[in-house]
């Protein structure tokens, strides 16, 4: 039967694209790469409402006026010609299972995931029925009024609560891969929680990820009414592997006065892949805006969540762990702008460096002349397992108001020679001691993860020194 | 009885400075054995050489573990081998519970998965009997415990792993009056037949508990004296002053 | 008056946010004042910087093209120099090209006074100080009624071997000040200390950079910086220690405090820690806000006018750099902080 839907799938996929290519073929093998045509043609797929194909192609202009920002990681590897073959919807949808890197068949295996759950997460296989299986939580959340659809079906229905909020708080010309996002966007998530509604159980991104091209232009919208609270987990408990390797996707979130919103994520994505995300929350009077980020995959990464404290009150917690090993390059960090008054932020970044890999923390806490009564900390720290890696933290603090408390702290070092000496005393291998420190040195991150979650993430930093050192 | 550890001839170096200048020391399983000496004598030095900090160089000399050459041999393999060390200042470990770790070090030390809840109860037990509250379990291992509480996670791993050469480096030191009598309960609870102990302590209260069979007089990096429990009565009431001149010869 | 991009950031950020670099005043000096030497010290004239000397910018650094003079402090031997550079209405200018060389175990205290009479003018230095084998230095600065002027400090170190240099200096007067400082511990246990003291008011503007490279091991490096902010003074603080790869053993540590007593004043701060170490303690610590007020409370509840408690609340902050201050100066920096505290501040 596998055999049989793998077969349709194939034939289903192989035909779009001879009907793409045959549309576009002219005008698009031209040196530029991505054209109207692709995107008229993105969008023409999609059946979108006309608003939504005019947005598109006014990001397609401004993604070829805008340049790349002199301080990003070199991303020269990444073949910006072709764009349109990592645009496209996958043609060569990894067929089988055993064609997956071992490590990431490793990683579901050891997680304990359902043969066919797998093979969807990895983006093969059957289709995966999630109404089945989350039917009770969906039935639920139905009740309360919450939508939790993928994002080309809230564009075609519920396009008055769509519309209004798209590209508003990322804007197409934030930056370069912010503007290809939007004239590409496929898939993703939209969730709305009426005013007052408690969603108890964390809504689960992974879910959705057989949308065709999902996961790596999807477009994320949460609009959290007020007084509403919902935890989200993006990504997935495990890693997706991708055939192409650039990822830019766009979250909005949308924190209206008094509701919370938790944003989780471990990102764990195959090390080809250049991930370029922008996330980005509003938060009203007295909301609360909460991330939670584990960076451990990609070959480079640019992530840095921002949060906008508008409303007075108003407050978030970014807390994240990004771990570079071998050929990595993850540039991550976070943004916070003041605006409201009496905002409360606090900042907690780790990161650790080994095997050559590079971790560089950068964020910016800008403080406007109106927000008075500011109060917050940063810290960041930062962990060097050998020398041959590097680690760099790269803050920019911007106060504009004298009544204000703000405190930062930065750290950067190895592991002490006494913390594994005393360890290796109790028996541990020096793999595992440093396995040790480097699993507390996150906990503050695993802590506030779901347990499954938080299991994966100790298992990626245990598969992280396994064997590595002789 | 066995001979345990044999310790021939050691010298010792951090920092670029000789510190054990030829120490000879057997222990046999089943003895429980104390070093002596003024502060800076090598009494921490000789204990963290048997350990293998890799902050002490051996320069000279051997040492075997159940006949065994060990001089060579990483820290964490001593530890499988059933050596333990009870350091004066333990690290703290953020993040890691007591219990995960000493779990850890279990399976580390045994080569065997630790299950779950049999380990919960012998954790259990053991805290008990150190007086420990049954919350210290879930805390990070040494974040923010006072001195005396530090001490008393010594002994609870000491008393979990099971070790056949368990060292403690002052393990009385800066606990109260009450502390000192139940570390001291545990350490001469733990103490049988088939396991030694070499101690560093000032304190004869600690000493009458556990009634050593040797008693070493460490001064100047070389042993200058050796004898039965009566020599540390000789200390208490004379003080090392008698033993200093042999320190410096 | 042109504006100019000065002391750009080694590893750029994001450029919406214009931190990366300043934009400021750049006026060339013109009439130029001469220092004026005490002490003893084999001066020749003429200096050529090394190459890798690169200033708050180009122009800056060619600004600085004026009276030329190298200073050699030769080998084991103690020297103390005082440099006294007075701007008057005839000469509002100064222009200075400087190169120390502290020869092998050799010692120099330096001392540089900037003084004027409040008129606008340009001060542009450009000091190398280049310290060989076990060399000790020593250099402090302070300002005095420098009112409306631009004042540009540039500097580059090297620091052979157990060389140590400190710098203290005392940026209070001047409508803009440019700090630039670059250094370089290339030797085994070489150290570089750098303080600065501040307390702007007015529209004054403060640009600090501090860059250090640790190459050799065991080598130490620490940057603090400490003053108070009023009026719509802005003050950018941009450091950064770089740990290079095979500087095991190095400790680097920057501190940036400030407190703001004015709602329309700016403080940036771009504390920045490199490395491609392992074996390093890099630490940053910084704090912005206003002045506490439980202490202003208790001090005021002793019969301390308000005033007074903010001033002791300011002096208590910076006192530690300025005890390390050349003595001759301590006295007149507390004065000027003090007049200044003063008259600025708590315009509500």
């Amino acid at each position: 039967m596998a055999e049989e839907k793998k077969k349709s799938q194939i034939d289903d996929v192989a035909r779009s694209i001879y009907d793409v290519k045959d549309a576009v073929e002219f005008s698009y093998k031209a040196d530029t790469g991505l054209t109207e045509d692709v995107v008229r043609e993105i969008s023409a797929q999609k059946d979108e409402p006309q608003w939504m194909l005019e947005k598109r192609l006014a990001a397609l202009r401004l993604y070829e006026k805008l340049d790349i920002a002199p301080w990003m990681p070199d991303i020269s590897e990444l073949d910006m010609s072709h764009i349109d073959t990592y645009v496209r919807p996958k043609t060569d949808l990894k067929a089988r299972w055993e064609d997956l890197p071992e490590n990431i068949r490793d990683t579901f295996d050891r997680l304990g995931i359902p043969e066919a759950e797998k093979k969807t997460l990895a983006g093969v296989g059957a289709q995966y029925d999630s109404e089945v299986v989350y039917h009770n939580v969906q039935e639920e959340m139905e009740r309360q009024g919450v939508i939790y659809v993928d994002f080309e079906t809230a564009v075609k229905e519920y396009p008055e609560l769509v519309k209004p909020y798209f590209g508003r708080l990322i804007a197409p010309g934030y930056h370069k891969f912010a503007a290809l996002h939007y004239a590409v966007w496929s898939g993703g998530s939209f969730v709305y929680v009426p005013k007052g509604v408690d969603v108890k159980m964390p809504l689960q991104s992974y879910f959705r990820l057989n949308a065709p091209g999902a996961g790596q232009f999807e477009h994320t919208l949460i609009i959290v009414e007020e007084g509403a609270r919902c935890h989200f987990i993006e990504g997935c408990s495990a890693p997706r592997y991708n055939v192409a390797n650039l990822h830019a996707g766009a979250v909005e979130l949308f924190v209206k006065k008094g509701a919370t919103l938790r944003y989780s994520t471990i990102e764990n994505w195959s090390k080809n892949m250049y991930n370029l995300n922008t996330k980005r929350a509003l938060v009203e009077e007295d909301g609360h805006m909460i991330w939670v980020s584990g960076s451990f995959g990609s070959h480079t990464s640019c992530l840095y969540p921002d949060t906008v404290l508008k409303g007075d009150r108003s407050s978030c917690e970014f807390t994240g762990i990004t771990f570079a090993g071998k050929g990595q390059f993850l540039d991550t960090g976070s943004k916070v702008e003041c605006l409201g008054r009496d905002t409360r932020l606090s900042v907690h970044s780790k990161s650790i460096s080994k095997g050559g890999g590079a971790a560089i923390y950068r964020g910016v806490v800008h403080i406007g002349p109106g927000a008075a009564g500011a109060k917050g900390a940063i810290s960041c720290e930062s962990l060097m397992l050998d020398n041959e890696s590097r680690s760099d933290t790269i803050p920019d603090i911007i106060i504009e108001n004298d009544d204000i408390d703000l405190g930062h702290e930065a750290k950067i070092g190895r592991i002490p020679e006494e913390d594994i000496y005393y360890l290796m005393s109790r028996g541990l291998s020096e793999e595992d001691a440093k396995a040790m420190v480097v699993r507390g040195f996150a906990e503050p991150i695993s802590k506030a993860l779901p347990l499954e979650y938080a299991v994966e993430m100790n298992r990626l930093i245990d598969l992280e020194f396994e064997g590595a050192i002789g | 009885m066995n001979e345990l550890l044999r310790i021939e001839n050691l010298h010792v170096a951090a920092g670029g400075k000789e510190l054990l200048h030829g120490v000879d020391l057997i222990i046999h399983t089943g003895e429980a054995h104390v070093v002596m000496g003024v502060n800076g004598a090598g009494k921490s030095t000789l204990l963290h050489a048997i350990m293998g900090n890799p902050a002490y160089e051996v320069t000279e000399g051997k040492i075997y573990f159940e006949g065994q050459d060990i001089t060579d041999l990483s820290v964490d393999k001593r530890a499988r081998l059933g050596i333990f060390l009870s350091f004066q200042s333990p690290i703290s470990v953020a993040g890691i519970s007591v219990e995960n770790f000493i779990r850890t070090a279990k399976t580390a030390v045994t080569g065997e998965q630790q299950r779950l809840f049999p380990f919960k109860r012998l954790l259990k037990a053991s805290m008990q009997d150190l007086d420990m509250d049954p919350a210290y379990a879930s805390r990070y291992l040494n974040d923010g415990f006072s001195g005396g509480e530090r001490k008393k996670n010594e002994i609870l791993q000491m008393r979990v792993l099971s070790p056949k050469l368990a060292m403690l480096d002052e393990t009385d030191s800066g606990l109260d009056v009450d502390a000192v009598r139940t570390v001291a309960k545990n350490i001469a609870d733990y103490h049988d037949e088939t396991n030694a102990l070499l101690l560093i302590t000032h304190l004869n209260q600690l000493i009458r508990f556990i009634r050593p069979d040797r008693v070493h007089i460490l001064i100047g990096g070389r042993i200058v004296a050796e004898g039965g429990p009566e020599l540390a009565d000789e200390v208490e009431a004379r003080g090392f002053d008698a033993y200093r001149a042999a320190g410096e010869a | 008056m042109e504006i100019r991009s000065v002391n750009r950031l080694p590893m750029p950020t994001w450029r919406y946010l214009r931190t990366n670099d300043s934009a400021l005043p750049f006026a060339a000096p013109a009439r130029c004042a001469k220092v004026r030497w005490t002490g003893d010290a084999v001066m020749t004239e003429g200096a050529v910087l090394p190459a890798r000397f690169e200033g708050a910018s180009p122009e800056w650094k060619e600004a600085a093209l004026g009276e030329a003079y190298t200073v050699t402090i030769p080998a084991g031997t103690e020297a103390v120099l005082s440099a006294d550079v007075l701007m008057d209405a005839s000469h509002p200018d100064y222009a200075g090209t400087y190169l120390f060389r502290v020869e092998k175990g050799a010692s120099l205290r330096l001392v540089w006074t900037w003084r004027g009479g409040g008129e606008t003018g340009t001060a542009a230095l450009a000091a190398a100080y280049l310290l060989e084998e076990g060399a000790r230095l020593h250099v402090s600065a302070a300002e005095e009624g420098l009112g409306g002027k631009l004042l540009v400090s540039q500097r580059l170190v090297e620091a052979a071997e157990g060389a140590e240099a400190e710098f203290v200096s005392a940026d209070l007067g001047g409508e803009t000040v440019i700090v630039h400082s670059r250094g370089y511990l290339a030797g085994d246990k070489s150290a570089l200390r750098e303080y600065g003291i501040y307390a702007a008011g007015g529209t004054q503007r403060l640009d600090l950079f501090y860059h250090v490279d640790h190459l050799g091991r065991d080598t130490e490096s620490d940057i603090e910086v400490k003053g108070a902010l009023a009026g719509r003074a802005k003050k950018i603080f941009r450091s950064t220690i770089d740990f290079k790869r095979g500087c095991a053993g190095a400790v680097g540590s920057e501190g940036d405090y400030a407190i703001q007593l004015d709602p329309t004043t700016k403080n940036i701060s771009l504390p920045l820690l490199l490395c491609t170490e392992d074996d390093v303690a890099g630490n940053h610590a910084s704090s912005a806000g206003q002045i506490d007020e439980g202490t202003v409370y208790y001090l005021m509840s002793r019969g301390l006018t308000r005033a007074e408690a903010r001033r002791i609340v300011v002096e208590s902050l910076i006192r530690p750099l300025i005890d390390r201050l050349d003595e001759s100066l301590r006295d007149g920096v507390l004065r000027a902080v003090r007049a200044k505290l003063d008259g600025e501040g708590e315009t509500k």
